[in-house]
């Protein structure tokens, strides 16, 4: 369950990489794939721990993966945006053109 | 065979919530076993179990931090009184310790004046304080967990916090005994003989310099042993502090831990001096001789009966 907002939410440059990504991607995309498609910005050690955070925060949802994708294998679990990651990351895009004018460009 | 990473599993669900299972540790074990998987070739294989490890080691280090939040979250009045007092107690216990391995060289400070009239003694007496805290903090820390937890509730989380003292305790005996003991040493020998350029014998060597000079091998592996000691001798101590046995049972095996694995050090010196055993074994010898002792107590303190006592909480 997403932990109530009791302060304005706040997007660290990690928690916007992944916003980005999963927003770019459409569909339900899974840690590796992250770390993959951010050309070495995420780095696999930490990726889960900052994808729990912002499930905290209420920025994304996940859940398992139906099967196993490899026999034996645990199941993978899919992350997507939620509206309100969505809504964050607008906010932030914006508010970081409106103060920086290299974003602006 | 197994698939990779069901063993690491099983450990970190051991030490994990379930929430923490499914939100960290399943997931970077399902990525190893996924490219372990889909590796082609032999190196493959290797290279996804070795960056699967390391990923694997850098959230279990989150989860300790996170454990460490949530010690801290429900942390109840009984928890604070008991890490009081277990703390007390190894606070008395490391300055007795301390003061009994520092007598010897305390009680011969005032002969060493005769080599320089000029030497300043209050000087000299704290020179010598970190070379006694090498073992006066590890035989604190087991002897005073035996002191504080015997006949006691122990809590989880006393046990996590108390885990973290000698987690902590080791790292700062670690730089004690690698740079400042060795600092200590030289200004003892500078103050005594009055010159600030005197030659530095193996004991005044740093750890990175002792890694370096020749010769100094076992004595570079005993300070690493020493530095980890006070972690080993907490696990001794919290072992041996068990309800099933009268406290006075309790801090007489401590004790007799401490002087053991001191005896053990000592063989293991005088082995490595007669080419018998190698620096490395010499030197860790004494933690394998004191991790077995703990796991044999552990076994005996589970099959023994409860000590009925007055106090319990």
């Amino acid at each position: 369950m997403a932990r109530r907002l009791l302060h304005p939410p706040r997007l660290s440059t990690v928690e916007s990489l992944i916003l980005e990504l999963l927003i770019a991607n459409d569909d339900a995309m899974y840690g590796l794939q992250m770390v993959a498609a951010s050309r070495r910005r995420l780095k696999r050690g930490t990726i889960y721990v900052t994808l729990g955070r912002m499930e905290e925060k209420g920025f994304i949802t996940s859940r398992q993966e139906a099967a196993p994708a490899e026999a034996g294998g645990l199941p993978r679990r899919l992350y997507e945006p939620t509206a309100l990651g969505r809504r964050v990351l607008a906010a932030w895009t914006a508010a970081a053109q409106h103060f920086s004018p290299r974003f602006a460009q | 065979m197994s698939v990779p990473g069901t063993r690491l599993r099983a450990l970190a669900a051991r030490a994990c919530s379930e929430r923490t299972m499914e939100r960290l540790i399943d997931p970077v074990i399902g990525d190893l076993q996924l490219e372990y998987a889909s590796a082609i070739s032999l190196k493959r294989r290797w290279l996804a179990l070795l960056i699967g490890y390391v990923a694997f080691a850098k959230v279990s280090l989150w989860c300790g931090l996170f454990g460490l939040r949530e010690v801290r979250r429900n942390w109840s009045v009984d928890d604070q009184r008991a890490f009081n007092r277990t703390l007390l107690w190894i606070a008395v216990a490391t300055v007795a310790s301390t003061v009994v391995v520092g007598l010897p060289n305390l009680l011969h400070v005032p002969d060493m004046l005769s080599i320089n009239a000029n030497a300043r003694i209050e000087r000299l007496i704290l020179y010598l304080v970190p070379s006694t805290l090498t073992f006066g903090v590890p035989a604190g820390l087991a002897i005073g967990a035996a002191l504080g937890l015997s006949q006691r509730v122990r809590s989880r989380r006393l046990l996590a916090a108390i885990g973290l003292v000698a987690v902590l305790s080791s790292l700062a005996s670690l730089v004690n005994v690698a740079w400042v003991t060795p600092i200590a040493n030289q200004s003892y020998r500078a103050e005594l003989i009055g010159d600030l350029l005197v030659g530095k014998g193996q004991n005044e060597l740093t750890l990175t310099e002792l890694r370096s000079s020749a010769g100094g091998t076992l004595l570079y592996h005993l300070r690493l042993a020493i530095g980890v000691a006070p972690l080993t001798f907490a696990i001794f101590g919290v072992v041996v502090a068990t309800r099933r046995w009268r406290r006075a049972a309790a801090i007489g095996i401590a004790c007799a831990g401490v002087v053991g694995y001191v005896l053990a050090l000592n063989v293991g010196r005088s082995l490595n001096y007669h080419e018998v055993m190698p620096p490395r074994v010499a030197a860790w010898m004494p933690h394998v001789l004191l991790a077995w002792a703990t796991i044999l107590i552990a076994r005996l303190v589970a099959s023994s009966r409860p000590v009925v006592t007055r106090r319990c909480a």
